[in-house]
């Protein structure tokens, strides 16, 4: 452990940690849980360790089993999930009666299935697609309205309000918050009920915030509530550099206010576990922070890898050659070809051509689409939720949260035979490898099938033929309806070697990276981007992340664009230039 | 944390419209007639607790949904659980919005629901504060602890050596630490060593051994070794007993010591824990304890004796008793982490106990809270004497009216603390017998209440049969018990509620129809009994009828007073001189004669009424008379014999006792 984890598992209080990438951010977080835990005393107190995805609260405990082995088990009174997860459990579901306009439960849901009768909405409206995600609207802690990242501006006029905004009062008068939403909720609520952010502050007297800099504003708020109320200590981690969730209203400003703040003890990771000081050298020039004065140290095994990272400039290649050349090098300095240890990645979709905008039709077959991969390929237990849900839709036309689904299950038919009935959904769904528009067709009429068998009529307000669709065409890519569905849904393969998308790979370590650039234009990592784009944004975040999963080899292959011999990010004392023709 | 108050629905007894109990802190009890419901109470408080949990000691069964009188069976039951004292904490169960935020609830739902085969089953739905659908965990539950002695409970079996007895449990408690249990480990495994070395030992365990490799002739090559048990904890832990010593150990005279006893006899002569006797000498146990100069050889007797006697199942049943309630409340009052609700339901404690052993329970029970941490206690009792002793706030009383189960917390009647004070001193055994009645009368003197249950059987409404208690309140302090008795609650638990008075009319100076003081027997006249026809009823007497009248509480008056009513007729007239005669064998002739002489029998009754006011110290003693008189004739009655000079019973004693004996 280096002196600057060792700072963090001493400290108490206010917080905030900077971890470069590699620094053992997680593996620190873990440590400092476990201390806390080998002497607790207290039976009904606990810590709350918080991270913004699945995956990585996730990771934490495969750590904490890593370290403790079999009885690394973290139960009651602790609490180990995502932000999202603790917001709505602790604040919005149990308290969140107290501030709904009935009274009532509060239910969150994720998109609009009511299509409450509204009269009100402009042509504008209609132009702007507004009509359709009123799930994307919020308001912030300031009061202002959004759609996802931008501020409405749209004009009044003489109306007291926006029709959206009219059109959302009609959810918060019905009790019902979109997932979007949870956080100012929660803000609010604490703020009339502050007795309430005590009794969390006792409940939890000690909060760890992993990736913190993907908290949203609203979330930081009600962070900072807590903080206040009593929280012994509040520990917050991350890296601004490595805020890669943006579009989820994520915002690194939140975290970087926070090392400015004098109330807050600023600690700073900087011992690079992963990379080879060649690599840290080079991903200096792509971060924010370090903005290519300084770099991080290099203090792992890998740290003396005399290979510099390698930037291929193609000529469009096709990606197998481009990967077969990478492979070569990979073997040429002796790395074993395994999804351990050698990583493709690119941006988004690992299978390029299958980002198609808006395929799906409706909300209900991209459910079941994701729970015939998950199936598959993943997780039963997330397969049954998706389907669950997507019946659910079908046949009562409303959209709830899990528990008013529950009860609704309950109150109209027999929980055990609903039960079977949305596992012979899924059992019946067409293979995954089938071609996607085969496999709607399919997935259609065995939906139906099994439906009449169970006695479980579709709504009178859904229609099955539209649920059962998705696009027509593509301008782009001509052939999209053939690709079988898995494609659709794959991020990451592990066969002879990793494929993954970079945000697939977070937290991730490999000897070898391959970053494949494909693309000269459009809002994604291009060329130019890379060479002469504003440090502070996603995108370049983005590449930061990929440039710093490798230990010993990092290639980036990039068009061959002209100037980028030249470039002050990518100089021959940096990268080795090497051309694939 | 503890308790408040309980709702329970459709739950056996107690229908749609519930009943709702209230508790404190401390000792609370539960008290009702047989059949009333109370051990329903008891054990909705078991389900409560074990719903969420993943020990169960009590199931919900099919059985326990409400059935209405038509037959119909409830299609759920409820329980509603509301705390006070709760940690923020507890966040399941806390509500941010009680008084002093500190309060908490959380609510047990059982619905009936026909499976897809047609099969009737039962599901729970609960939920923590607030709304349903709030997560409502078995980890919350930790933080409780409760105990159930049952009415049938097995004290000598609980008690018996095995791994749950209450000893072991409390032994396990007091030694949490693994070194404290090393070390009784080491002391056990030490005694084993040394009782091995015996030669017996050795060869009973040869003996096993032998035959043992005989039969498997060196295939397993196991051995036994044997000792007291096993040296482990548990082991320790599940063969503790208790007994109760001896409390008195007698020297023979042909014990080997016994010329040691009496030498210390002798020189002992005033100490009260040495008895002489024929057949030797009698030495109390505690002669062990104090410095008593007991000689070496003498005390080791003592002591062996002592503890040569007496396993658990020879001690009586009541003993048993209090033996395992002391186990389970000493285990208890053990601070536990992360427990901050303890409490001990129990059945009838007085079980298989004499009255003054139930008082001394009650004190137990109640000191036991004072001096150790909050251990809330509930019982169910049909005992009047540890319902006189328990403070009249924490009694639920359970009770029936128009076919449909009602729970009267004394906490929410409209008693003063006044008034609590003064009935908490004045409700003994007798007087809170009235708490298990199903109708009360109050009187306010000796006379009405040696009366009135001579009359009631007269009419046929003996007060047994009718579960009418009579409360004599010797005095006109009516007023705390109708503050007891009224509120909107109470109505229907003592609907058949009366009080008897005198309306003492008058006997103001200031009014227009006062009659004097001094006036005796030969003083009567037209004046005096047109005073009495037209007097009003004493202001106190007036406000009495008013507020029984807003509370809805019977109240009978007796125009004047009972002796003036008792002389409604000529019959009675000449059973009050005859009374009157035997305790004043001059007097009471002359006033038979001067009696004679009147013609009116208002004139009689006034007179008769003027000789009692001047000699009340008689009022015992005709009253003793006049109830003999009518149970006499109430035998002939049911002989069918005449009566001579029937006694007629004054008709607002009569409506009286109707309003309490109605079916």
């Amino acid at each position: 452990m280096t002196d600057e984890q060792k700072a963090f598992l001493d400290a108490e209080g206010k917080v905030i940690v900077k971890a470069c990438p590699g620094s053992g951010k997680t593996y620190a977080v873990a440590h400092k849980l476990l201390s806390y835990l080998e002497n607790w005393k207290d039976y009904h107190s606990g810590v709350a360790v918080l991270s913004f995805t699945n995956v990585a609260s996730d990771e934490i405990y495969g750590k904490i089993k890593s370290i403790k082995g079999r009885s690394g088990k973290v139960g009651y009174p602790h609490f180990i999930g995502t932000v999202d997860s603790f917001i709505d459990e602790f604040i919005v579901l149990r308290y969140g009666h107290l501030y709904t306009a009935g009274k009532v439960r509060p239910r969150i849901a994720i998109s609009d299935t009511w299509k409450f009768p509204f009269q009100y909405w402009r042509s504008d409206c209609y132009k702007k697609r507004c009509v359709d995600c009123i799930e994307k609207f919020y308001y912030g802690i300031n009061d202002r309205f959004y759609k996802e990242k931008e501020e409405v501006t749209c004009n009044r006029k003489y109306a007291r309000m926006l029709p959206c905004q009219q059109y959302k009062t009609l959810f918060s008068k019905r009790g019902i918050i979109f997932q979007n939403e949870t956080a100012l909720f929660a803000y609010r609520l604490l703020k009339r009920h502050p007795e309430i952010a005590t009794a969390i502050a006792e409940r939890f007297p000690i909060i760890i915030i992993d990736e913190v800099q993907d908290t949203s504003i609203n979330q930081m708020a009600v962070i900072d509530l807590l903080s206040d109320s009593g929280v012994r200590s509040m520990l917050l981690v991350g890296d601004p550099d490595q805020a890669i969730y943006e579009w989820r209203n994520a915002n690194p400003e939140c975290f970087i206010q926070k090392t400015k703040d004098s109330n807050w003890r600023t600690i700073e990771f900087t011992g690079n576990f992963r990379c080879s000081q060649n690599i840290c050298n080079v991903a200096s020039l792509f971060s924010a922070s370090l903005n290519g004065d300084t770099c991080n140290n290099s203090v792992g095994c890998s740290k003396d890898e005399k290979e510099k990272p390698v930037l291929l400039l193609t000529n469009k290649k096709t990606e197998h050659k481009i990967v077969d050349y990478f492979l070569n090098k990979c073997k040429g300095m002796g790395i074993e070809l395994s999804p351990k240890n050698i990583a493709v990645l690119t941006r988004g979709r690992i299978h390029s051509d299958t980002d198609i905008i808006s395929l799906w039709k409706s909300v209900e077959i991209e459910l079941f689409a994701k729970a015939a991969y998950e199936w598959t390929k993943g997780s039963r237990n997330k397969a049954y939720q998706y389907a669950e849900k997507a019946c659910f839709n079908i046949i009562y036309n409303e959209d709830l949260d899990e528990y008013a689904m529950k009860k609704k299950i309950l109150d109209c038919t027999d929980e055990s035979v609903w039960k079977d009935y949305v596992i012979d959904v899924l059992v019946n769904m067409p293979s995954i490898e089938t071609g996607i528009a085969e496999w709607v067709d399919k997935a259609s009429k065995s939906f139906c099938k099994i439906s009449d068998n169970y006695g479980y009529e579709i709504s009178i307000d859904k229609d099955v033929k539209s649920i059962f669709k998705i696009k027509q065409r593509d301008s782009k890519v001509s052939n999209f309806r053939d690709f079988p569905l898995r494609k659709f849904f794959e991020k990451k393969t592990e066969d002879k070697y990793t494929r993954s998308s970079i945000h697939g790979v977070k937290g991730e370590t490999y000897d070898a990276v391959l970053i494949n650039i494909k693309s000269r234009t459009g809002n994604t990592i291009t060329p130019k981007l890379l060479m002469e784009g504003d440090l502070n944004q996603e995108l370049m975040r983005l590449a930061y992340v990929a440039m710093t999963r490798p230990r010993r080899l990092l290639m980036l292959a990039i068009p061959n664009t002209k100037g980028i011999k030249d470039c002050r990010r990518f100089t021959e004392e940096l990268w080795v230039h090497e051309v694939l023709n | 944390m503890y308790l408040k108050k309980l709702i329970i629905k459709n739950f056996r007894a107690f229908n749609e419209n519930g009943i709702e109990l209230v508790f404190n802190k401390g000792v609370n009890a539960i008290i009702g007639e047989n059949n009333s419901g109370k051990s329903a109470v008891i054990d909705a408080i078991r389900i409560v607790y074990s719903t969420v949990t993943y020990r169960k000691d009590i199931f919900f069964s099919r059985t326990d949904f409400h059935v209405s009188a038509d037959g119909t069976v409830a299609d759920y039951a409820q329980f509603d659980v509301y705390l006070e004292e709760v940690p923020k904490k507890m966040i399941e169960i806390w509500n941010p919005q009680s008084e002093n935020a500190s309060g908490g609830d959380f609510h047990i739902k059982f619905e009936k629901y026909v499976s897809q085969n047609g099969a009737e089953k039962i599901r729970s739905v609960y939920w923590g504060f607030g709304i349903e659908g709030n997560q409502l965990s078995s980890d919350t539950f930790e933080a409780t602890d409760m105990v159930f002695l049952g009415a049938l409970r097995d004290s000598e079996n609980e008690m018996k050596p095995s791994r749950n007895s209450k000893i072991a449990q409390l032994l396990r408690n007091i030694a949490p630490e693994e070194d404290v249990r090393a070390e009784l480990v080491q002391v056990l495994s030490d005694a084993n060593i040394k009782l091995l070395e015996k030669d017996q030992l050795k060869k009973t365990r040869n003996i096993i051994n032998q035959n043992l490799s005989r039969i498997e002739q060196g295939f397993l090559n196991q051995r036994i070794d044997i000792g007291l048990i096993e040296p482990r904890f548990d082991s320790i832990a599940s063969s503790l007993r208790a007994w109760v010593k001896p409390k008195w150990v007698l020297i023979k005279n042909t014990d080997a010591v016994y010329e040691n006893a009496c030498t210390y006899y002798e020189a002992n002569r005033g100490c009260k824990k040495i008895q002489y006797d024929d057949i030797g000498i009698y030495f109390e146990i505690s002669i062990l304890d104090g410095d008593n100069n007991l000689d070496e050889i003498l005390a080791n007797r003592v002591r062996e004796i002592a503890n040569s006697s007496f396993e658990l199942y020879q001690n009586g049943l009541g003993y048993n008793n209090l033996l395992y309630m002391s186990a389970v409340l000493g285990e208890m009052s053990i601070e536990k982490g992360g427990i901050y609700q303890n409490i001990l339901l129990v059945e009838e404690p007085e079980a298989h106990l004499h009255p003054q052993l139930q008082e001394l329970v009650h004190e137990f029970l109640s000191e036991a809270n004072k001096n150790d941490i909050n251990v809330q206690i509930i019982y169910t009792s049909h005992s009047p004497t540890l319902a006189s002793k328990i403070e009249i706030a924490n009694i639920n009383l359970i009770y029936e009216y128009n076919h449909q189960k009602y729970c009267l917390p004394f906490s929410e009647t409209n008693l003063t603390e006044e008034d609590e004070l003064y009935l908490q001193r004045y409700l003994d055994v007798t007087k809170s017998q009235m708490f298990f009645a199903r109708g009360i009368i109050f009187v306010e003197g000796i006379s009405e209440a040696i009366l009135l249950p001579e009359m009631a059987k007269s009419l046929c409404r003996p007060f047994e049969k009718y579960a009418v208690e009579l409360v004599n309140i010797d005095s006109v302090a009516f007023n705390p018990f109708i503050n007891l008795l009224s509120s909107s609650k109470v109505r229907t638990c003592f609907s058949k509620v009366s009080i008897i008075t005198d309306d003492d009319r008058c006997n103001k100076k200031d009014e227009a129809h006062y009659i004097d003081k001094n006036y005796d027997y030969d003083d009567v006249s037209e004046e005096i009994v047109l005073n009495l026809k037209n007097g009003q009823p004493s202001n106190r007497c007036d406000i009495l009828k008013e507020k029984c009248k807003t509370e809805g509480i019977n109240i009978y008056t007796a125009k004047k007073t009972l002796e003036h009513e008792l002389c409604c007729s000529e019959n009675n007239v000449y059973h009050m001189i005859e009374a009157l005669k035997k305790c004043y064998p001059e007097l009471g002739v002359k006033l038979e004669e001067k009696v004679s002489g009147l013609s009116h029998l208002s004139e009689k009754a006034a007179c008769i009424w003027l000789f009692i006011r001047n000699r009340d110290k008689c009022k015992g003693a005709v009253a003793q008379y006049i109830a003999q008189i009518i149970s006499d004739q109430n035998t002939l009655r049911k002989k069918g014999e005449t009566i001579d000079k029937e006694f007629a019973i004054p008709e607002y004693l009569k409506n009286a006792i109707y309003s309490v004996t109605e079916e």
